[in-house]
């Protein structure tokens, strides 16, 4: 047992650094410091400069584009884009479809839609959650009846992140109409703007849009759209589930958000006085900061035994729940850190601390927004459904 | 970066697995502790980390914490935790060569390994709580070296003991970290008496008081610096204690969902609601929590890291946090049954609750957690 990295990846994780301080958008990361908002426009110039130096599609092996680095090289990757306060890539196209693309998708497929997702022109939404199906996916009722050579959608998605910037929606559609469950489902790829499609936006708690209705109306698409077989799109949404759980795990940012919190309470109590001598509130950092220690292990020990090869074990079904809850540890510790400079709008809210760094109204929206890390890509309560059949053999 | 146990680790584990299993749980009886004692000596278990010089295996704080989970799998009350502490203190006393007292430390080692002599050690006392600095037992110098009185509690196998070390000032006032000495002191020296008895957990434990013990210059092994000695075998003896009580988890976990597996109500196995399943799932998980922590914090002793003390306090602190919760559920689950004293269930969850208050607990470490980070 050691805890060391090697040689090999410790140069990586200096040469990763040395990126992020000197050659990555500084503007992008005083935006992302600021806590503003941020449009399409600044996640394509950070994407793109990404893509420029080869490290963006982090996860893809060398044939499809990728980088080709190994699991530990993407969690050094992950952990220093995140301390060094840059954006992190919008995950539809690059995490989950391209992955599903070059694994089930068909040559033409590939050479249609991967280049656009590499050098980040083209952005993909995900059209799973329906409003009658959330943790039950499977009841999905989206249709999609097969007409000569096109399908003709109709029904709705909802919760579709960042729809009202994408191009394209890869969708979970029922192809048989007389099927129940898994089968007939279909995995199908839309152009946003085909007639008939509609975006709506949905405001969240924390004043942002980040969510969408999707309402498809007759919308028309050719059947060379759908990728692989008709009715195994259940199959091959579930596919690369498992292969990436360690990219939950936001470790650095975590760390990241915990100093800047430290930094900020050295002089946020009474008369500006140190609130890390305020013992409660000293005790809840402190058993944050164990939280985070604990995904941090957590995660290292997953890393450990997938880099050999082997499948990750039984600790990676918990780090979705640990990881989201972690989040939420640390948000809410922002909130209580912010006191009532957590009132304040977002135009008017100051720093906290002399320092650039966390205003009030950042802290507020940065705990409203992660109450969101407990409901998506399954819910803490599916999580555990899972672990307790998978993991611990118990049947319902 | 790795957290694979070695080939060697995993043979350790196994045999200890395999006697763990043979010897079942220890009923609460001495004559039990005995023979344990002299089986753990035969199996080199005694001396895992003690320097081969002394007959020992000069094992890490990784195969200490491999041996000890499954000890503590089989909820085994052994005299290891004891070994382990007195050795520790012992080697460091070692360290200063005024205090290697021509070879008797050593020779003491070496019979603590070969299991010929057996050892306790006190350091704490009845108001001192978790502070090891609150030493009001005193030590004076004499003419013929010092007269130590006092009483020090809460002293596992004390009465059970040939050896024991006491800690006690001798210079200073009561919670001052300078002039603490650590002595060495024959069971039945005149003036010492033992007053036994066994903690809730069935662990043998006893009150040493002192009255004008007379002792003779050389059984002062560690003289005014002994606060940072005792804190770094602390420090190792709560990765022993944190295995076992991961070990102790595990048993809890799995013997509950054996248990719900067989218990019907309404017409179904229990195991089959979405209630008591989920309750599993969070005993799953503050497992796997504790097992990341230890993993690090082992390692971080073992490399000497910086943050070993840190990452070591944090570990303290979910132990007894998960291991209170890991017992509690498992009384629940087992509903008027988990209350009743017969079952292995109640006992494993009052070792857990032990082994929170034992060497500081959950509120303790994240106060120090607090000052560390």
């Amino acid at each position: 047992m050691d805890l060391n990295f090697s040689a090999e990846d410790e140069l990586f994780r200096l040469q990763v650094r040395d990126y992020f301080k000197n050659d990555y958008p500084k503007d992008i990361i005083a935006k992302v410091s600021a806590g503003k908002s941020m449009v399409k426009a600044d996640y394509q110039r950070s994407e793109q400069a990404l893509a420029k130096k080869g490290w963006l599609a982090v996860n893809w092996p060398k044939e499809h584009g990728g980088p080709g680095w190994s699991v530990v090289q993407r969690y050094i990757f992950d952990e220093e884009l995140e301390i060094a306060g840059a954006l992190n890539v919008i995950p539809m196209g690059l995490l989950y479809f391209g992955p599903v693309l070059y694994t089930f998708g068909s040559e033409a497929q590939r050479e249609r839609w991967l280049p656009g997702i590499l050098n980040s022109t083209t952005f993909w939404a995900q059209g799973y959650s329906e409003p009658g199906a959330g943790s039950d996916l499977a009841s999905l009722t989206c249709r999609a009846d097969r007409q000569g050579d096109e399908y003709c959608i109709n029904g709705s998605k909802i919760w579709t992140s960042y729809a009202h910037f994408a191009d394209w929606i890869f969708c979970l559609v029922r192809t048989d109409p007389a099927s129940t469950r898994h089968d007939g489902i279909s995995f199908i790829c839309v152009d946003i703007r085909s007639p008939g499609v509609e975006v709506i936006p949905i405001r969240s708690i924390d004043g942002e849009h980040h969510l969408n209705r999707v309402e498809f109306n007759n919308v028309r698409v050719p059947i060379e759209n759908r990728i692989g077989d008709e009715g195994k799109g259940w199959h091959y949404a579930q596919y690369l589930l498992g292969h990436e759980r360690t990219s939950y795990a936001h470790v650095g940012a975590r760390k990241a958000e915990l100093a800047l919190i430290k930094n900020a309470a050295r002089t946020a109590g009474v008369g500006g006085s140190s609130l890390l001598k305020d013992p409660l509130f000293a005790s809840k950092l402190a058993r944050t900061e164990i939280a985070v220690k604990t995904l941090e292990y957590t995660t290292l020990r997953i890393l450990s035994a997938t880099q050999v090869g082997a499948a990750p074990g039984n600790e990676s079904s918990i780090l979705k729940i640990l990881a989201t809850e972690c989040a939420q540890a640390v948000s809410t510790l922002m909130l209580e850190l912010a006191g009532a400079d957590g009132l304040t709008e977002k135009a008017v809210s100051l720093p906290l601390s002399e320092r650039q760094g966390l205003s009030g109204a950042m802290c507020t929206e940065k705990y409203l927004f992660d109450r969101a890390q407990t409901i998506y890509g399954g819910t803490t309560e599916i999580q555990k459904n899972v672990i307790a059949k998978q993991v611990l053999g118990l049947r319902s | 970066m790795n957290f694979d146990l070695s080939s060697e680790q995993i043979m350790l584990r196994d045999s200890a697995n395999r006697y763990v299993k043979e010897c079942g749980a220890s009923p609460k009886s001495t004559d039990a502790e005995v023979s344990l004692i002299q089986d753990f000596a035969k199996l080199g278990w005694l001396g895992l980390s003690l320097p081969e010089k002394c007959g020992g295996v000069g094992g890490s704080a990784i195969d200490v914490m491999v041996l000890c989970e499954e000890l503590g799998r089989g909820l085994l009350l052994e005299p290891y935790l004891s070994v382990l502490l007195a050795g520790e203190l012992l080697l460091a006393s070692e360290v200063d060569a005024k205090a290697a007292q021509g070879g008797v430390v050593s020779s003491l080692l070496a019979n603590i390994v070969s299991g010929n002599t057996s050892i306790a050690t006190a350091l704490y006392e009845a108001d001192s709580r978790f502070e090891l600095a609150r030493q009001s037992c005193v030590a004076q110098v004499c003419e013929q070296g010092y007269t130590l009185n006092g009483t020090k509690s809460f002293v596992l196998n004390g009465a059970q003991a040939d050896q024991l070390l006491i800690s006690a000032r001798t210079q200073g006032q009561f919670n001052d970290a300078s002039g603490i000495s650590l002595f060495l002191l024959d069971r039945k020296t005149p003036g010492l008496a033992l007053d036994p008895y066994y903690s809730f957990d069935g662990l043998p434990m006893a009150t040493l008081s002192l009255s004008n013990v007379v002792l003779r210059k050389e059984a002062c092994l560690v003289s005014n610096t002994a606060l940072p000695i005792m804190e770094a075998a602390i420090e190792k003896v709560i990765i022993a204690l944190s295995a076992q009580a991961l070990g102790a988890m595990e048993t809890l976990l799995y013997s509950s969902i054996e248990y719900c597996q067989l218990r019907q109500q309404f017409g179904k196995k229990i195991t089959q609601f979405q209630a008591v399943q989920h309750r599993f799932v969070d005993m799953y998980m503050a497992c796997e929590e504790v097992r990341s922590l230890l993993y690090a914090a082992a390692i971080k002793q073992v490399e000497s890291a910086p943050d070993a003390k840190l990452i070591t306090a944090m570990l303290k602190v979910k132990v007894g946090e998960a291991g209170r919760f890991l017992g509690e559920q498992s009384v629940q689950l087992h509903g008027a049954m988990g209350f009743t004293e017969d079952l292995l269930v109640g006992r494993l969850y009052k070792r857990l609750l032990a082994i929170d208050t034992l060497f500081g607990n959950a509120d303790y470490h994240l106060k120090r957690v607090i000052k560390l980070s």
